[in-house]
């Protein structure tokens, strides 16, 4: 693996599995294929995967980490928000990665623009500590609030994220 | 904090837990599950612990009509946290056909006597839908179920559909719907229904739902379908622990090839986790154990409307989700205006019948079916 992720090679691979899932639940036409926010991360590179069924948290191998998870193989990994399962998984057409569901769905999606957005905010709050409260963050389209809800305390960006405020 | 106040009233929840000397560390370990299943922020477990604890036991009546006691058997069968089962035993549970020790005359009175003494304060819970094409096809004690529902609604407080059958209309509303089965939220107009789908539902989502009425002497937030948006907010297909397979493409074809074996996505063998809004991937079952994906099965969809016509179960959902579930509501609303057509039709004839809780047995079936 090189010291630059080949992100070409990554979207390329993503691009040739969208001609496969089409007509897939959950497929958002309205999406198209981009990997963005990449960065190196603990010796590898970390950064999400826009495509018309999913967002995902991928992390790409990099010579400075240790060995990534095997297919099939879930690995817990510590970030500044806590700990997430990755899973190790061998895509066609670029090799070994490691990826986790970062959006729930991409269904209510309108444009491309939201879901990088919202795809970049959750990369973003994975990197915060935990206990950060929640109007640090941009807001991710999709997640839903009740203004009359009796919030006691600042809300969590763990509460936030998984859109489920006090009350829900 | 004490748990178990001298203050509390003989019939609350903390008494009764004080009766039955449940350890303190046992109670507030099953608070803090119950605020986690109701997505209450960290640490309100201590303020759901002193509301159930003070909280008066609630009077529930449990209605069953067509249904198969599933979903009692759901409930009932519920593994942990054990006190589920116990706060089962706080509410008072005043006539409930399968689980009561009365029969007979002496259970009809049961549910009369809880009516009377909690006007407008008791929960219904109904399983089981409602036929309207002839109320001989599901009677107890000589009363058509159409007629039970109405007369004991209508002095409850809330009312809480719990399996498909109840919520949706259930298997009895197969096409072509013999017995002309509607959801109970089609004949309750005046009253807030809750809508607990699944076949059966989650065990831990009933008592959920329960849990947070005593809590907060009110009803859950409720989706546009009526069901509570703590439990039924994603789908299985959010949450599934094989979704980075989906994800990335990776499908099984057959039950016993490489990718079954590997414990890749489901979707290809049939599996609706994308279209079932249920907390199965989250919750599980018996005690958190596994649910049907993990055990190697694609989901039914078995909490959604009419997923027993949506198959065949083993081919992949081929058709955009956004156009079936619209499709599906309106099927809904349809077989709700027929079956409305139908009981108004019936309801002419056995107006009289009602009044005077005239038997309605196997004759009045033969009668209809001769014409």
């Amino acid at each position: 693996m090189s010291n630059s992720p080949d992100i070409p090679r990554l979207e390329a691979a993503f691009r040739e599995l969208d001609a496969r899932m089409k007509g897939a639940p959950g497929y958002n036409p309205a999406l198209s294929v981009v990997a963005a926010g990449f960065r190196p991360w603990q010796g590898h590179w970390l950064g999400a995967v826009i495509t018309p069924w999913a967002v995902q948290l991928v992390l790409l191998p990099g010579e400075g980490g240790e060995q990534p998870a095997a297919p099939g193989e879930r690995r817990s990994r510590a970030f500044p928000v806590g700990e997430r399962n990755l899973m190790g998984l061998e895509l066609e057409g670029y090799g070994l990665l490691e990826a986790a569901p970062l959006l729930p769905s991409v269904q209510a999606m309108t444009s491309q623009g939201e879901a990088e957005s919202a795809a970049l905010a959750a990369l973003a709050a994975l990197m915060l500590p935990e206990g950060t409260p929640a109007f640090a963050l941009a807001p991710v389209p999709g997640a839903q609030s009740d203004a009359k809800a009796p919030v006691k305390r600042p809300v969590s960006r763990r509460d936030f994220l998984r859109g489920r405020l006090f009350g829900r | 904090m004490d748990l178990f106040p001298a203050g509390l009233g003989h019939d609350s929840v903390g008494a009764e837990l004080a009766r039955r000397g449940v350890p303190r560390r046992e109670f507030l370990s099953f608070c803090a599950s119950l605020a986690a299943l109701m997505a209450l922020p960290a640490g309100s477990e201590a303020a759901v612990a002193a509301a159930v604890s003070a909280a008066r036991r609630q009077s529930v009546i449990w209605l069953s009509f067509q249904e198969c006691t599933g979903c009692a058997e759901s409930l009932t069968r519920s593994h942990s946290p054990s006190l589920e089962n116990l706060l089962f035993d706080l509410i008072s549970l005043d006539y409930q056909h399968t689980l009561q020790a009365a029969s007979g005359e002496a259970a009809e009175a049961a549910r009369m006597a809880a009516m009377r003494e909690n006007q407008g304060k008791y929960l219904v819970i109904v399983d089981g839908s409602v036929p309207l094409a002839n109320p001989g096809y599901c009677t107890i004690a000589g009363m058509s179920v159409a007629d039970i529902l109405r007369e004991t609604v209508a002095n409850a407080m809330a009312v809480v559909a719990v399996g498909s059958c109840a919520a949706y209309g259930g298997l009895p509303a197969a096409q072509p719907n013999p017995t002309g089965a509607v959801p109970i939220s089609s004949l309750v107009m005046d009253k807030p229904v809750v809508n607990v789908p699944g076949c059966p539902p989650i065990p831990t989502v009933i008592t959920g739902v329960l849990a947070y009425f005593l809590t907060f002497g009110r009803l859950p937030e409720l989706d546009a379908q009526g069901r509570p948006k703590a439990f039924y907010g994603e789908t299985i297909h959010d949450r599934c622990y094989r979704r980075p397979f989906y994800d990335q493409g990776k499908f099984a074809e057959s039950f016993d090839d490489e990718g079954a074996r590997k414990g890749w996505c489901l979707f290809k063998l049939g599996c609706r986790g994308p279209i079932t809004y249920n907390a199965c991937a989250t919750t599980k079952w018996n005690g958190g154990v596994s649910f049907p994906i993990q055990s190697g099965h694609g989901c039914l969809g078995c909490s959604e409307a009419k997923f027993w016509d949506m198959g065949p179960f083993y081919q992949p959902l081929s058709t955009p989700t956004a156009t079936s579930r619209m499709n599906l509501a309106g099927a809904a609303v349809a077989g709700a205006a027929a079956g409305l057509a139908v009981l108004a039709a019936n309801l002419g004839k056995k107006s009289a019948a009602q009044a005077a809780h005239e038997p309605i047995g196997v004759a009045d079936l033969v009668k209809d079916k001769a014409k």
